[in-house]
């Protein structure tokens, strides 16, 4: 079993020489390595308030699933928002809640 | 054994494998390279000549060439499951985690399916940032995220995801078909033999990511992609896509399961068909596919009367482009590399040993990937292979002064590889599916020579099926062909002791 002439050996030894050293390699660069932070920069959630669903409003803030209804329910009688500032027709939307939706909110068909 | 290193050498190397999944925690990946060192020095002094030298080609060199082997596959499979700080891994738990991920879609989706009653696809992930506690950490490591999405992403879009990380199940759960008939789908039963996880991890996903597309954003396009890549998923989809636009759901579905490797939108019943009737091989792109394919190509070439080494050259460029086509799918992967180490030894115009290229195939195989070896399918496809390669001559010759040439061609030849690739393959399937199919001796006799066909058609649809007239008479002729197999694949599992479930 496993009669090889010495030039097959070495091929065989070399081979597992260079793959000891690169897996030694790639050992010690996993036990070196650090943690690190990243800044990164997060998109703003932007919701189309003509289209979303109720789950994609629940997100922005101040808005709970009652709120997020009824400005679906709004949405379907009224025939859609046609200004961003639609949104203040619906009730429990003042002026305060709505400048902090203004730049979260978009409108389209 | 003496012409045959590569085969010895592989089997040694298995054993090592082996060995380093039961070491104790206790042995270090340290103490293991010290001891491939020696091994290796030893080694190598048996071997030089010289005054030093003691007595080359002695029994002390060869077991110390051995033990070289076995310690370097312990060694390559503990690096494989060393995992760095920053690796994914580290950042998540058992428990789904709602937070924010970056990274970058790696595939065409692998799968499309409903979930929960909506469309989601599925494509692996490779992330690049977590945010945990507040901050944005660098990470590594290949994900398999989850969209609920009608929509198509595509290889190379960076996305930043809002969604719900976690290890995949460490449970062993298996689906088991059959169990719950009223609603016509498997039910998930507790089987000792299937860890989701470890099957995720041996390919090197390692989170499941779930998320719905009003939380996925695109960052970019192309990031860090690469355009050969690119191209072939390109072609893929549009493959996809004419598929779909011509030919009848069940059919396509078939069609995009053996040439895309992508089954997940074949009704259940019909792969249960293939299950009980044991030709479930054929649903997976696996070695029969790929030996009938290069026996196509290379039929093709010989009528054309290319020069030997240049098409055999061209069938092997070929493979490589076919695996990556189908998402380089581990099941693929191994058979190419099997197909090439055969058509590799045939170039080199030696006598080539069987035994032989598939100790390279399965050396390369496991040195890509040691977990690999823990795979069923790769556990099955190598003694299948093994097994025809062993049995069929001997089958065959006691049937040596059997005179009727057809009759042993279209009937012995293919019962004789049948039987022994059942033979070798039903522990298995028993130990990992609990089924046993006597059935698949016959049914596969019958349903493979189908299979050639429906590739052929297949293929032909692929390189025809936009000319106007034909292109629509290939797709019917392929709905014929996967009709025909289905009802054969169907009265096989139907029949009474053709299968079993322990």
């Amino acid at each position: 079993m496993l009669d090889l002439s010495r030039q097959e050996r070495f091929l065989i030894l070399a081979f597992l020489i260079f793959g000891t050293l690169c897996i030694s390699f790639s050992h010690r660069q996993k036990a070196i390595s650090e943690l690190e932070t990243v800044d990164f920069e997060e998109p703003r959630y932007v919701v189309n308030i003509n289209t979303a669903i109720i789950d994609e409003l629940e997100r922005l803030p101040g808005i709970g699933p009652v709120m997020a209804r009824q400005i679906i329910s709004h949405r379907d009688t009224s025939g859609g928002f046609k200004t961003k500032e639609g949104l203040k027709d619906v009730k429990g939307i003042g002026e305060k809640k709505f400048e902090k939706l203004r730049d979260l909110i978009i409108i389209s068909e | 054994m003496n012409k045959r290193p590569l085969a010895v050498i592989a089997l040694f190397f298995i054993l090592g494998i082996v060995l380093a999944r039961y070491l104790p925690e206790s042995v270090k990946f340290v103490h293991v390279l010290v001891g491939t060192s020696i091994f290796i020095l030893f080694a190598f002094l048996f071997t030089t000549p010289g005054p030093g030298s003691i007595r080359p080609g002695s029994g002390g060199g060869k077991v110390l060439l051995i033990l070289s082997v076995i310690s370097f596959a312990v060694l390559l499979y503990l690096n494989a499951n060393t995992f760095p700080k920053n690796h994914i891994t580290n950042f998540i738990g058992e428990e789904k985690i709602k937070t924010g991920i970056v990274g970058t879609i790696k595939s065409p989706a692998l799968a499309r399916r409903p979930y929960y009653g909506k469309i989601a696809s599925t494509y692996l992930f490779d992330t690049e940032a977590i945010k945990r506690d507040g901050e944005w950490w660098k990470v590594k490591g290949v994900a398999q995220i989850r969209i609920q999405t009608e929509k198509d992403y595509k290889y190379g879009d960076r996305l930043f995801v809002r969604g719900a990380i976690r290890k995949p199940a460490n449970g062993v759960i298996a689906r088991r078909p059959g169990l719950n008939l009223a609603y016509g789908h498997s039910v998930r039963a507790k089987s000792k033999t299937f860890n989701y996880r470890e099957y995720l991890e041996r390919q090197n996903i390692f989170a499941l990511i779930n998320t719905k597309e009003y939380d996925v954003t695109i960052l970019s396009h192309n990031y860090k992609s690469n355009s050969i890549l690119k191209y072939i998923y390109a072609i893929r989809e549009r493959i996809k896509d004419r598929i779909i636009g011509t030919i009848p759901l069940e059919t396509g579905a078939f069609l995009r399961a053996i040439l895309l490797g992508d089954r997940s939108e074949l009704p259940r019943h019909i792969q249960d068909s293939f299950k009980k009737s044991g030709t479930m091989h054929i649903l997976a792109i696996s070695g029969l596919h790929i030996a009938i394919i290069v026996l196509v190509i290379l039929y093709l070439f010989r009528i054309i009367g290319v020069k030997r080494e240049i098409y055999y050259t061209l069938t092997i460029i070929f493979l490589i482009f076919f695996a990556l086509f189908t998402l380089s799918r581990p099941s693929v992967v191994r058979a190419s590399i099997m197909a090439c180490a055969f058509l590799v030894g045939m170039l080199l115009g030696r006598k080539v040993d069987v035994y032989n290229s598939l100790g390279f195939a399965a050396l390369f195989i496991l040195i890509k990937n040691p977990k690999d070896l823990f795979n069923v399918g790769f556990q099955l496809s190598f003694l299948a292979v093994v097994s025809i390669l062993f049995f069929v001559p001997r089958l065959m010759k006691l049937l040596e002064d059997y005179k009727n040439y057809y009759v042993k061609k279209f009937l012995y030849i293919p019962l004789a590889v049948s039987v022994s690739a059942w033979v070798a393959t039903f522990p298995l399937v028993l130990y990992y599916f609990k089924i046993i199919t006597p059935v698949a001796i016959i049914a596969n006799l019958f349903i493979i020579p189908m299979l050639f066909a429906m590739l052929i058609a297949s293929m032909a649809f692929l390189a025809l099926g936009w000319l106007p007239v034909l292109g629509p008479f290939l797709g019917q002729v392929n709905h014929l062909i996967a009709q025909a197999i289905f009802s054969l694949a169907g009265f096989f599992a139907s029949l009474k002791f053709g299968h079993f479930y322990i």
